[in-house]
């Protein structure tokens, strides 16, 4: 038998304002997504794609207006399933009154740990985002970027097996962000699911195995940042010199980019035959692999011909 | 039932930490010395205010009736304070990224909000006691004629702040507004709630006739819990030292836990 996916999510809608027909808006229209055990899974789309409204749902938030949502294999509204489930919700608030030790005591007994657990794994979160000389400091004196890295300890605290983060990143400087990112790593090489949900292009480009791109509550797109960003039958050939001679040599199907040649192939013996135009011109290779483009390109492309589709 | 203790306790730590909690704390000690000041005995000679008391026609009743009408003046003004201080305990917890975080935890929503319920009406209990209990041992301390019926107004204002609480519960989910929801709960304390107990007399039916708002001011009067008459339940217990007609308690009680299932199911369905 197969390991369960730590989030299976299958037709799922959801409408806000149901009752009244002006105010009805369809936040998610039968959405379907798993995504596996052990990856950083990246949930992009623009400002009232249903993001958030797809994580709530997950979290038991939000309410389901129809279709089914799965987390590690229990319907999404049982508490047990969010046992082994860490969140960081995008503009956490912590109890103003309480120090970053005693937020995190708190939270962790919600968690269902216990005394002797939350002893030893308080200071140890503390420590991993860089808190633990705050440790005694009221939540009140933290700055965002504090406040989000002490959300990011509270969602690890107990150890769990999926992490749900929303904009994780916000906020907090660039250091920062390299640190959460080196996080959100070592947490995969231990085992653990990482659902992100960020509007960063890049920071989702640098971590992510696998990334879906929803807009105005449909998946539009899903996949391998790899397969994402790979542009199809293009591919990048650098040559010592001038590319624009061997541009010249492989004719109008190339293109100079970048300081490189862009070529278009659609088999290997169409790409090997371009290289061994390009040896017959004398021209020397130093290097050739696919081409690609960026994430943000790739997204504002698929957001763009999804609302020509749509509209 | 973990969740709900640990709801429990961060409610009362939270208490403890709000500067408007400890002040009130403060003004009680306060309004304990001006009392302890108003009353003065001398040569067994009782007297509040200045009036002599002791040696009046009717002796221990009067000093019954006394006590009695003291128990009320303290109720209201007790009940209120403890409708305040807690006000905002609901709206905080439903703050967005606060009540995100509570939600995401492994604990039931049921929990979460009689927990933290059962929280505000443990520190009205602190409240309470410290309330009418300070004001009992001034009183008879310094008089020296001791009325246990008078600590009755620490359970009777309890009970009443529950209802008053399933109110503010319930408002703080449509409008997530502290001094809102408290207001609405002191209109209905001062205002609203007399009017339907006075509606409901002999004397408001004849002044409402057949007013086509009669059925209105019924249903309200039904539905909505009935503290008004829990003074009057108060003032009669204190004086007689028994409890009298209980209809009205048991009306508040039932009317309590129609509200409170209200806003318990209200919570559980809400979209945050």
């Amino acid at each position: 038998m197969g390991e369960v996916a730590p989030i299976e999510v299958r037709g799922l809608r959801k409408t806000y304002g149901a009752l009244r027909r002006a105010k009805r808006v369809e936040a998610l229209r039968g959405i379907d997504l798993e995504v596996r055990a052990g990856e950083i899974f990246g949930l992009l789309g623009p400002n009232g794609a249903g993001k958030t409204t797809l994580v709530k749902i997950l979290l038991a938030i939000a309410r389901a207006s129809g279709g089914e949502a799965r987390l590690l294999g229990r319907p999404a509204g049982d508490p047990r399933a969010r046992r082994e489930v860490g969140y960081l919700p995008e503009n956490i608030r912590f109890p103003d009154f309480l120090h970053a030790e005693g937020a995190l005591h708190y939270l962790g007994r919600l968690s269902r740990m216990s005394a002797a657990d939350r002893s030893r794994a308080v200071p140890a979160a503390l420590e991993q985002v860089g808190l633990f000389d705050r440790r005694r400091s009221k939540v009140n004196t933290f700055s965002k970027g504090m406040i989000q890295r002490l959300g990011l300890a509270q969602a690890l605290l107990h150890r769990p097996r999926l992490v749900v983060l929303d904009e994780p990143t916000d906020g907090v400087d660039p250091i920062g962000r390299k640190e959460i990112r080196d996080v959100l790593v070592r947490l995969r090489e231990g085992g653990a699911t990482v659902f992100l949900n960020s509007h960063l292009l890049s920071e989702v480009e640098r971590v992510c195995d696998r990334v879906a791109i929803l807009d105005r509550g449909r998946v539009l797109r899903i996949g391998s940042v790899d397969a994402l960003t790979r542009r199809a039958n293009r591919w990048r050939i650098s040559v010592e010199g001038d590319p624009g001679v061997a541009a010249a040599a492989l004719g109008p199907l190339a293109a100079v980019t970048g300081g490189a040649v862009e070529v278009e192939a659609s088999t290997t013996a169409a790409l090997n035959e371009a290289i061994d135009r390009l040896r017959a011109a004398g021209v020397l290779l130093t290097d050739v692999r696919a081409a690609a483009t960026s994430l943000e390109d790739v997204f504002l492309d698929v957001v763009e011909h999804g609302r020509e589709g749509a509209s | 039932m973990s969740g709900f203790l640990t709801v429990w306790r961060h409610t009362l730590s939270e208490a403890l930490h709000r500067k408007l909690l400890v002040a009130s704390f403060g003004l009680i000690a306060l309004e304990l010395v001006l009392v302890a000041a108003l009353v003065g005995s001398a040569s067994g000679m009782i007297t509040v205010a200045g009036m002599l008391v002791q040696g009046m026609p009717g002796g221990t009743e009067a000093l019954g009736a006394i006590f009695a009408g003291l128990a009320v003046t303290f109720y209201y003004p007790g009940l209120l304070l403890m409708v305040w201080l807690t006000a905002g305990f609901f709206p905080r917890m439903q703050e967005r990224g606060s009540i995100d975080l509570l939600l995401s935890k492994p604990l039931g929503r049921f929990a979460l909000y009689a927990g933290r319920f059962a929280g505000c009406a443990t520190i009205a209990l602190a409240a309470s006691v410290l309330f009418f209990g300070g004001n009992y041992l001034v009183l008879c301390g310094k008089t020296g004629i001791w009325v246990p019926a008078f600590l009755l107004t620490i359970p009777a204002s309890l009970f009443a702040y529950t209802a008053f609480l399933t109110m503010m519960a319930l408002l703080a989910q449509a409008g997530r507004s502290s001094v809102l929801s408290a207001l609405i709960v002191t209109g209905y304390a001062l205002f609203i709630g007399p009017l339907l107990f006075a509606a409901e007399t002999e004397i408001g039916h004849v002044l409402m006739g057949e007013s086509g708002w009669a059925w209105l001011f019924a249903l309200l009067y039904n539905l909505l819990p009935q503290t008004t008459e829990t003074g009057s339940v108060l003032f009669e217990a204190v004086r007689h030292g028994r409890l009298g007609d209980t209809s009205a308690l048991v009306q508040v009680a039932l009317s309590s836990l129609g509200w409170f299932a209200v806003g318990a199911f209200w919570f559980q369905r809400k979209d945050y």
